[in-house]
């Protein structure tokens, strides 16, 4: 491999999400293979054995892609300068830097960065050129934290942000909370390009019993203030005669299902009938074959990066029900309502959300639906490629 | 630097009117209710050039005041100037010396002595410049140890020096600096303090309120100022209070400063509790804007309905001053009709006068784009540290702009609650960007943590005591202003006035300020209930769907109203205190 070829690393933040894991791996096979650009990859050790497992499948070549664990440790900020120089791009007021450490050095010769995750606190600062992949916004859709949420390190977060190159958001709403909520300036925020299917199934993993369809519900996120009016959508399905069971699926399946709040909820569907089980599977192909078997797959968030999951599931046919949500409305093409497989109700409505449920378990199944019903911009016609011109870093130009 | 005896000064067509600013060290002169007023009556007086106002103040407030000021467009010294008399404590390092920024100091204190005195004195000792450089050399070499010593400990001595002489402060005027202590103690975590600073604060206005004459006259009545010289153009005699309604002492000193240093043909009384001025010289107007706590007793804080303290004893001061008062002003039919009842004394004219709808356009930089408001807002963040807003695209992000302070009767949780559903129920990307401060622990409000436990800390962000120039900025770069309030003493709400003036709609909450308004103009789309949350957020979307048509129809009531300039509110204003008869003039260049 040429020395000229730019290096480019690819680092995720502690404790990253299953859905972050995948986008990763899926920009780095693009990076590699489409690009020609040299990778390396830093995992905090807790999402090493995710990686493995999606990565199975994907033959990089050792010279063009290495991965390294590392640590995010937080240092003061006039640590950071004396260790990396005074000419640090970070507001004064900013105390305290995330600075990435792994033991072999091999960042050291990077000549661009690409962050995962809003746990990236002031590492743009010390990481330029960068781009940062900014995960949904969701918590301003959900007074979730009750209250506890830390605003000094939110500001922190959004602040390290605006010093990047470019934040990619996932759709045009997230490019609008990106510029209304964090205040990133709007010519720095551009649409992300779609992750390239490339998730595996985790096959490790037993083989859930599916005797009879089912209600597929993948929380994204593990607040218990979304799941608990989801959980009373469910049984106001149940008590006006739905009888499908409810698979709640996902790294976050046991959490949500333990919350108290919902718990108490779930409880009560037992004693009137309903049934429901938790399967911690990723994304990939062991969940496209859950719902292959399964009769609905529902998403009631507000704010996810769940267009993506509805998105397959309408591809497969599998009918989909959704909350009438920006994020869903920008992310999938044409008028949502026309989309004859997949049915709509006022996000927070539970009554609603109980009578598209049944509506969508009694329907006939149609052929034919769109395979992939995701608006043009988020199509790979916008490439990493072309994305990477923030960072001015193309095997080309060397 | 001392007036003459004539009450036309300075320019000799101009007449002098006294405002006399009763207010407590504490007070918040900022960019808002009676400050705000005062501001565009000084504008008005500079547009017609015939009138110039005096204003008299508690030296305090002096910096406060006079950098608001000095941000108008009027001059100093011809269309304003700001009396105060002496400070009584001078800081223990010197004599304090007042640098003034900006024009030629017109303020009146202390004389000061002339710089020729000490030039003419110069070279007492008769030593050569290089003799006294080598006396000055070897000096220095014998005081090396202690200048040593003294660095070496500098910063122990300051900070002890520091409390020190704050404490020494506080313990010789513990009335003045009580209210700040209790802020301080309220401001303690888990509200530990705040039993402590509320029954600090009813003290603090216990002890304002004059001693009955026995008492007073036995021990503690306070010495007259001994620097002021007898007053030229005495008024009433500043004796000692003989009742609970009496002028508290610091007031009276001031009387007696205005008195005798101060000549006007009359006197402009903007806050109409300011019993201080029953000592003035002169005809007195009293303007009144509302008693707004007489319809809305509850939410104030606890100390307010106190009747040895809160809004009775507002109430009993307020009816004393009108009482004798030589014109009452108000602001609309709705106050003179509703409140002149309880308030007015018979016999005293009552003149309704509006104040003219301000226009913040001038105020705005270059052709007023919104790219140069924002840059304006971006800087006064940079200046204030607030990080989160320093480098925020204000042009480019939508909210609702909320210029307003933190008053049961201003209803801002409504907008709050409005706020929260868009965001949370409609996903409508939108903030607030508001004048109100957000105190934590403050005791009286349950704003900030309405807005905490809402999670909407960065979705709705305070930017308090905006200088003129970002207040305006601010209205330009938002989608909308919108208004809460129950009840205003004017016809209409000044924010209306002020959005809709550099071109952003504004939202009103109905009641009596506004139904007067919708008699003269109709306003389609403009008005919401002020206890419907929901109602609101509705109206937000349609307005922000409708925003040019919104702007256009709102801008046609404002033409219909600007016909009614500064220039003659001033004009009516000064005619009340002084019975001088103005001309109506067009607005000069001045």
């Amino acid at each position: 491999m040429p020395s000229r070829v730019p290096k480019i690393a690819v680092l995720l933040p502690p404790a990253p999400q299953p859905n972050v894991v995948a986008g990763a791996l899926s920009l780095v096979r693009s990076l590699s293979e489409e690009c020609g650009v040299r990778v390396a990859v830093g995992l905090p050790r807790t999402a090493v054995d995710d990686w493995e497992n999606m990565a199975s499948c994907f033959r990089a070549s050792v010279m063009s892609v290495s991965v390294r664990t590392l640590t995010w440790t937080e240092l003061p900020r006039d640590v950071v300068i004396r260790m990396f120089g005074s000419d640090l791009d970070v507001p004064s007021e900013v105390s305290s830097i995330q600075v990435p450490h792994d033991r072999a050095w091999s960042f050291a010769d990077c000549s661009g960065w690409i962050l995962f995750g809003d746990t990236t606190l002031g590492a743009t600062a010390w990481l330029r050129p960068a781009i940062v992949v900014a995960p949904q916004l969701a918590e301003r859709y959900t007074p979730a934290f009750a209250g506890q949420q830390d605003v000094e390190r939110r500001i922190d977060t959004f602040l390290s942000w605006r010093s990047a190159r470019a934040v990619l958001g996932t759709t045009v709403a997230d490019r609008r909370d990106l510029v209304s909520y964090a205040g990133m300036h709007p010519d720095r925020v551009r649409p992300r390009p779609p992750f390239d299917d490339v998730s595996p199934s985790t096959g490790d993993q037993v083989t859930p019993a599916m005797d009879s369809p089912a209600i597929i519900w993948h929380p994204a996120y593990p607040w218990p203030a979304p799941a608990t009016s989801a959980a009373i959508a469910w049984r106001e399905y149940l008590e006006t005669g739905g009888r499908l069971q409810l698979l709640i699926v996902g790294r976050h399946a046991d959490a949500v299902a333990s919350a108290p709040s919902v718990s108490s909820i779930l409880d009560d569907c037992s004693r009137i009938g309903g049934r429901w089980h938790t399967r911690s599977i990723l994304p990939g192909r062991r969940l496209d074959r859950l719902l292959d078997r399964a009769r609905i797959l529902w998403n009631p968030t507000v704010a996810d990066d769940s267009h993506w999951l509805v998105a397959r599931s309408l591809a497969r046919g599998i009918p989909a029900v959704v909350a009438d949500a920006p994020h869903m409305r920008d992310g999938l093409q044409g008028d949502i309502t026309s989309i004859p497989t997949l049915w709509t109700y006022p996000a927070h409505d539970t009554v609603a959300a109980a009578a598209a449920l049944s509506a969508a378990s009694t329907a006939p199944t149609v052929k034919g639906a769109p395979l992939l019903p995701l608006r043009p911009d988020f199509t790979p016609a916008v490439s990493w490629r072309e994305t990477l011109d923030a960072l001015r870093l193309h095997a080309s130009d060397a | 630097m001392r007036f003459g005896f004539t009450p036309v000064t300075l320019e000799a067509h101009r007449i002098a009117v006294g405002v006399w600013i009763e207010l407590p060290d504490s007070a918040d002169w900022s960019h808002q209710g009676v400050s705000r007023v005062i501001g565009f009556l000084i504008e008005g007086a500079a547009q017609r050039g015939d009138i110039i106002w005096r204003l008299v103040a508690p030296s305090s407030l002096r910096d406060k005041i006079a950098e608001d000021l000095r941000t108008l467009a009027a001059r100093e010294g011809q269309d304003w100037t700001l009396h105060c008399p002496p400070r009584e404590e001078p800081l223990a390092c010197g004599p304090v010396m007042d640098t003034p920024i900006g024009p030629p100091e017109p303020i009146v204190e202390a004389p000061l002595e002339s710089p020729e005195i000490a030039s003419e004195q110069s070279n007492p000792i008769g030593l050569t410049p290089r003799r006294m450089g080598q006396v000055l050399f070897l000096a220095g070499l014998a005081a090396l140890p202690l200048l040593l010593l003294r660095a070496a400990l500098r910063s122990i001595l300051r900070a002890i020096t520091t409390r020190l002489r704050l404490i020494v402060r506080i313990a010789r005027d513990p009335v003045v600096f009580a209210p700040q202590l209790a802020d301080a103690v309220a401001r303690l975590p888990r509200g530990v303090g705040s039993k402590a600073a509320r029954s600090l604060r009813v003290w603090a206005l216990a002890a304002q309120v004059p001693l009955p004459a026995a008492d007073l006259a036995s021990s503690s009545a306070p010495e007259p100022a001994p620097d002021l010289e007898p007053a030229p153009n005495p008024g009433p005699s500043p004796e000692l209070p003989a009742g609970p309604l009496d002028p508290a002492p610091p007031f009276r000193k001031l009387a007696k400063f205005a008195n005798a240093e101060v000549p006007v043909l009359g006197w402009l009384i903007p806050i109409p509790s300011s019993r201080g001025s029953s000592l003035l010289a002169g005809p007195r107007a009293v303007l009144f804007p509302d008693a707004i706590p007489y319809l809305m007793p509850l939410g104030w804080a606890d100390e307010f309905s106190q009747p040895e303290a809160g809004f009775p004893l507002w109430r009993a001061f307020t009816k004393r001053t009108l009482e004798e008062a030589t014109t009452i002003i108000t602001f609309s039919e709705h106050i003179k009709r509703v409140q002149g009842p309880k308030f007015f004394p018979p016999g005293v004219p009552v003149v309704v006068a509006p104040p003219a709808p301000p226009d913040l356009s001038a105020l705005l930089p270059g052709a007023a784009s919104r790219r140069a408001a924002a840059a304006v807002l971006r800087r006064h963040a940079a200046t204030r540290a607030w990080r989160y807003l320093a480098d925020f695209p204000f042009e480019d992000v939508t909210y609702v702009a909320v210029s307003t302070q933190d008053r049961p009767t201003k209803n801002v949780q409504l907008i709050v609650g409005a706020l929260a559903r868009l965001i949370r129920q409609r996903f409508v990307d939108c903030k607030i960007l508001m004048t109100t401060p957000l105190r934590r622990n403050a005791g009286r409000t349950d704003l900030p943590q309405t807005v905490s436990d809402a999670g909407l800390d960065l979705d709705v962000l305070s930017m308090p005591d905006l200088p003129r120039d970002v207040h305006a900025a601010l209205y330009r770069c938002a989608a909308l202003a919108v208004h809460a309030s129950f009840l205003e003493g004017i016809v209409g709400t000044l924010p209306f006035f002020e959005a809709v003036s550099v071109g952003t709609p504004c939202l009103m909450a109905d009641g009596p300020h506004v139904s007067e308004l919708l008699k003269q103009h109709a306003l389609p789309d403009t008005v919401f209930d002020p206890f419907d949350a929901d109602g609101l957020a509705d109206l937000i979307m349609r307005a922000l769907a409708r925003r040019d048509a919104l702007v256009a129809s709102q801008s046609a009531v404002l033409a219909a109203f600007g016909r009614r300039n500064w220039s003659a509110v001033a004009a009516e204003y000064a005619a009340a205190a002084t019975g001088h008869a103005f001309t109506a003039k067009r607005p000069s260049a001045s």
